[in-house]
C-alpha cells in the first residue's frame, strides 16, 4: 500500500512536535523539581541556623545570669531571672517549632536528631527552671551543646544543598531555554520542509491538472469536430441523395467535402472513357486550378486511386506525386477516395491542402463515408439525365426533339420578351427525303437524316439551337438576330447542306441533298410559340414550292403562293 | 440506564468511604501498663546503644510494644513513620525511663516501614551524642 505523502508530512511534523512537547514538559519539571528542593533546603539552612542562635540565646541568657550570680567562679548552682528564663522558654519553643518544620522539610536522620534534641532541650531546660543545680545546668549545656553541634553539621551540608539545587536550577532553565530555542528552530525548520514539499506536491498536482484540462479540451475539440464533421456529412448525403442534377450534386460535394476536412482545393472528377474528366472543383480564393484537367486512369495519385479502387493519402510533398491534369501548384498533404457504386469506379474525389500532414485517419474515413454517398448520389444524377436526355431528344439525330423544343421556346422567348431581343424561327425540311426512302431503303435515309442534322449544328453559332421537330423537319432558333442576319444564317445552313458530300453521286437519280427553308422572327410576327412555328412551317412550304433548296421569310411569299399556302 | 446510574452510585459511595476511612487518622500510640500489653506484644531490649526486638515485622492494626531498659542510662521508645526513605514526624513515645524498668506502649500502625530510635542526647568523652547515632535504630516493617 502506499502511504499517502501528505499522511508521512503530517505524521512527522505530529512526532517533531511531540517530541518537542516531551523536552518541555521534562525540562520543566527538572525546574520545578529543582526549585522547590532548592527553596526547601534553603528554609531549611535558615532553619537550622536559627535553632543553633537560639540555642545561643538560651546559652548566653544563661551566662549572662550565671555571671551575675557569680555562679561561673564559685561553680554554685546558678539562678536564673525571670525575664531570662521566659526568653529560655520561648527560644526553646521556636526551636522546637523551627525544628518541626525542619524534620518535615528534609525528614533526614540529622533532622530527626535534631527534633529528638529540641525536646530533649525543652525538658532539660524545665529540669533547669525546676531546680538550678549544677547537675541540672551541666545537663542543659549539654543538650544545647548537642543540638549546636547538630544544626552545625548539617547547615553547611544543607547550604550546599541549596547551592548544588540552584545550580541544577540554572541548568535546567538553560537547558529548557536552549530547548525552546532548538524546538522552535527545528519546528519552524519542519514546517518549512512540510511546506515546501507539500508545496512542490501540489504545485506538481495543479501541473498535472492543467495538463489533463487541456488534454481533455483538446479531446473534446477534436469530438465536436467530428461531431460536425458527421453532421455535415448527413446533410451532404441527404442533400446529394435527393437530387438528381448532376451539377448540384457536385457543386455540393466538392463544397461540403472542403469543408468537412478544412482542404484547400478540393476536385472531384467522373470516368469517362477510360480518363477522369473533371466534374467540378472548389479552392480558396489564392488558389490557381486553371491547369486542372482530365488524368488518365492509373497516372498521378487521382488515377491511382482509381484504378486500385482504394483511397490514397498523402501526408507531404504531394504536388511531385500528381499528374500533369491534377497538379495545383504548393500542394503538401492530400487524400483521394475514390467513388465506387458495386464494383464500379465511378470517380474520385480529391482533398489538397498546403499544409503538411493536414489529413488524418479520420478524415480519410469521413471521406470515404462521403464517397460512397456522392458515388450513389453520381450514378443516379447520371441515370436520371441520361432518361432525361432520351426523352427530349431524338434517339436518331441525337439532337433535341419537339418536346425539348417546346420546353426550350417557352423559356427563350419568354426571356427574349422581356428584353425585347428579337430571334428567328427557321424551320427546315430535306428535299424529296421520300424518294430517299423510296429508292434506296430506311437504312439510307436514316442515315441522311443523321448527316443533315450533323451539318446544321455544325453550321450554327453557339447561342443557335436545331431541334428535329419530327419526320424529315428540323427546326433552328436563332438567338438575337434581325430579319436580315436570320437570313444570312439560313443561307448557311441551306449552303451547308448543299455542299455537303451527303450521299454522293451514288444516290442518283435522287441527286445531291437540299433542304428547304422558311423563317419567322420573334417578335415582328408574334409572340406565341405556335403561331409563329406555323409561320415559319409556312413560309418553308413556300420555299418548296418555288422550287426547293431555298429560303423564305415569312410575309415576305409572293402573294399567290401565299394564299395558296 | 437506570441500572448504571445505580452502579455508578454505588462507585461513589464506596470511593467516598474509602477516602473517609483513609482520612480518618489513626490514634496516636499511648502508653499502657505492662500488664495490659498482648501475649503477642513486640518485645524490645534497649541498652547501650541497641535497640534489640524480637521480631521485626508485624501485621497491620493493634500492635504492643514492651520495651525493657536493660542499660545503665535513660533511654526511650520513639515509633517513627518511613516513607520513601525520609523519616516522618515521630507519632508517639514512651518518654525516658530509668534503666531496668519496663514500659508497654500500643499503637494503631498501618502497613509501611517505621523506624524506632531513642532520641536522647547524652555526653560521650565530653561531646553530645543522640542515641541514634550511637546505634539506637532499628526498622520494622507492618505488612497489611
Amino acid at each position: 500500500m502506499a502511504l499517502n505523502p501528505l499522511v508521512v508530512q503530517v505524521a512527522t511534523v505530529a512526532v517533531a512536535g511531540s517530541v518537542v512537547v516531551a523536552i518541555a514538559v521534562v525540562t520543566s519539571g527538572i525546574v520545578e523539581r529543582s526549585s522547590r528542593t532548592a527553596t526547601a533546603d534553603s528554609n531549611a539552612a535558615l532553619m537550622a541556623s536559627r535553632i543553633r542562635s537560639e540555642m545561643d540565646t538560651v546559652a548566653l541568657l544563661r551566662l549572662d545570669d550565671a555571671i551575675a550570680g557569680n555562679a561561673a567562679t564559685t561553680n554554685a548552682p546558678t539562678r536564673i531571672s525571670l525575664q531570662g528564663a521566659i526568653a529560655a522558654h520561648e527560644a526553646v519553643a521556636t526551636a522546637s517549632r523551627d525544628a518541626a518544620d525542619l524534620h518535615q522539610l528534609i525528614g533526614s536522620e540529622v533532622t530527626l536528631q535534631i527534633l529528638g534534641a529540641t525536646g530533649e532541650a525543652r525538658s532539660a531546660l524545665n529540669s533547669y527552671l525546676a531546680s538550678q543545680t549544677l547537675q541540672t545546668f551541666a545537663d542543659l549545656q549539654t543538650r544545647l551543646q548537642a543540638l549546636r553541634n547538630l544544626t552545625a553539621s548539617e547547615i553547611p551540608q544543607l547550604t550546599m544543598s541549596a547551592r548544588n539545587n540552584q545550580t541544577t536550577l540554572r541548568s535546567a532553565a538553560n537547558l529548557s531555554r536552549i530547548t525552546i530555542i532548538i524546538a522552535a528552530t527545528a519546528s519552524t525548520a519542519v514546517v518549512a520542509m512540510a511546506t515546501l514539499v507539500i508545496g512542490r506536491r501540489l504545485r506538481r498536482a495543479l501541473r498535472t491538472a492543467e495538463d489533463e484540462k487541456a488534454r481533455l479540451i483538446e479531446t473534446t475539440k477534436a469530438m465536436q469536430r467530428r461531431n460536425d464533421q458527421f453532421a455535415a456529412l448527413y446533410q451532404v448525403g441527404s442533400e446529394v441523395s435527393e437530387s438528381l442534377s448532376m451539377r448540384y450534386v457536385i457543386q455540393t460535394t466538392v463544397r461540403e467535402a472542403r469543408k468537412l476536412v478544412g482542404a484547400d482545393v478540393v476536385a472531384v472528377r467522373r470516368v469517362v472513357n477510360g480518363a477522369l474528366q473533371i466534374a467540378g472543383s472548389e479552392q480558396d480564393a489564392d488558389t490557381d486550378v486553371a491547369k486542372l484537367g482530365t488524368v488518365p486512369l492509373g497516372q498521378g495519385l487521382v488515377g491511382r486511386a482509381a484504378k486500385r479502387g482504394k483511397t490514397i493519402r498523402v501526408d507531404s510533398d504531394a504536388e511531385v506525386q500528381m499528374a500533369d491534369g491534377e497538379r495545383v501548384a504548393g500542394m503538401q498533404s492530400g487524400i483521394v477516395v475514390p467513388l465506387i457504386v458495386g464494383a464500379r469506379v465511378v470517380g474520385t474525389l480529391g482533398c489538397w491542402s498546403r499544409v503538411t500532414g493536414c489529413f488524418d485517419s479520420d478524415d480519410e474515413r469521413i471521406l470515404e463515408m462521403m464517397a460512397t454517398q456522392v458515388a450513389t448520389a453520381i450514378v443516379s444524377a447520371d441515370t436520371h439525365e441520361q432518361s432525361e436526355r432520351d426523352a427530349h431528344n431524338d434517339a436518331l439525330t441525337s439532337l433535341p426533339n419537339r418536346r425539348q423544343l417546346n420546353e426550350d421556346l417557352r423559356g427563350v422567348l419568354l426571356e427574349a420578351s422581356h428584353q425585347d431581343t428579337p430571334h428567328a424561327i427557321a424551320m427546315v425540311d430535306i428535299d424529296h427525303f421520300k424518294r430517299f426512302n423510296d429508292e434506296y431503303g430506311h437504312r439510307v435515309g436514316d442515315i441522311t437524316l443523321q448527316k443533315v442534322a450533323d451539318v446544321l449544328k455544325s453550321s450554327l453559332r453557339d447561342e443557335d439551337r436545331v431541334y428535329r421537330f419530327g419526320g424529315e423537319e428540323f427546326l433552328i432558333v436563332y438567338a438575337g438576330v434581325t430579319a436580315e442576319n436570320a437570313l444570312k444564317l439560313a443561307e448557311r445552313a441551306r449552303s451547308a447542306v448543299e455542299r455537303a458530300p451527303l450521299t454522293g453521286e451514288t444516290l442518283q437519280p435522287v441527286g445531291p441533298v437540299t433542304i428547304s427553308i422558311g423563317v419567322a422572327l420573334f417578335p415582328d410576327h408574334g409572340r406565341d410559340i405556335e403561331a409563329l412555328i406555323d409561320l415559319a412551317d409556312r413560309a418553308m412550304y413556300v420555299s418548296k414550292e418555288m422550287g426547293r433548296n431555298r429560303i423564305t421569310l415569312s410575309g415576305h411569299e409572293p402573294e399567290r403562293l401565299a394564299a395558296a399556302a | 440506564m437506570i441500572r448504571l446510574t445505580i452502579l455508578l452510585g454505588l462507585v461513589g459511595l464506596g470511593a467516598a468511604a474509602c477516602f473517609k476511612a483513609e482520612a480518618r487518622p489513626a490514634p496516636a500510640p499511648e502508653e499502657i501498663r505492662v500488664a495490659d500489653a498482648a501475649p503477642s506484644a513486640v518485645l524490645i531490649n534497649a541498652s547501650e546503644f541497641r535497640l534489640d526486638l524480637t521480631t521485626h515485622t508485624a501485621k497491620a492494626g493493634t500492635v504492643d510494644f514492651v520495651v525493657r531498659n536493660d542499660g545503665r542510662q535513660e533511654h526511650e521508645f520513639v515509633v517513627v513513620p518511613v516513607r520513601d526513605d525520609r523519616y516522618g514526624m515521630p507519632l508517639g513515645e514512651i518518654e525516658a525511663f530509668a534503666a531496668g524498668q519496663t514500659r508497654a506502649l500500643r499503637a494503631q500502625l498501618a502497613p509501611g516501614k517505621y523506624t524506632f530510635v531513642c532520641l536522647i542526647v547524652s555526653d560521650v568523652h565530653g561531646q553530645p551524642k543522640s542515641h541514634m547515632s550511637l546505634g539506637m535504630k532499628t526498622d520494622f516493617e507492618v505488612t497489611p
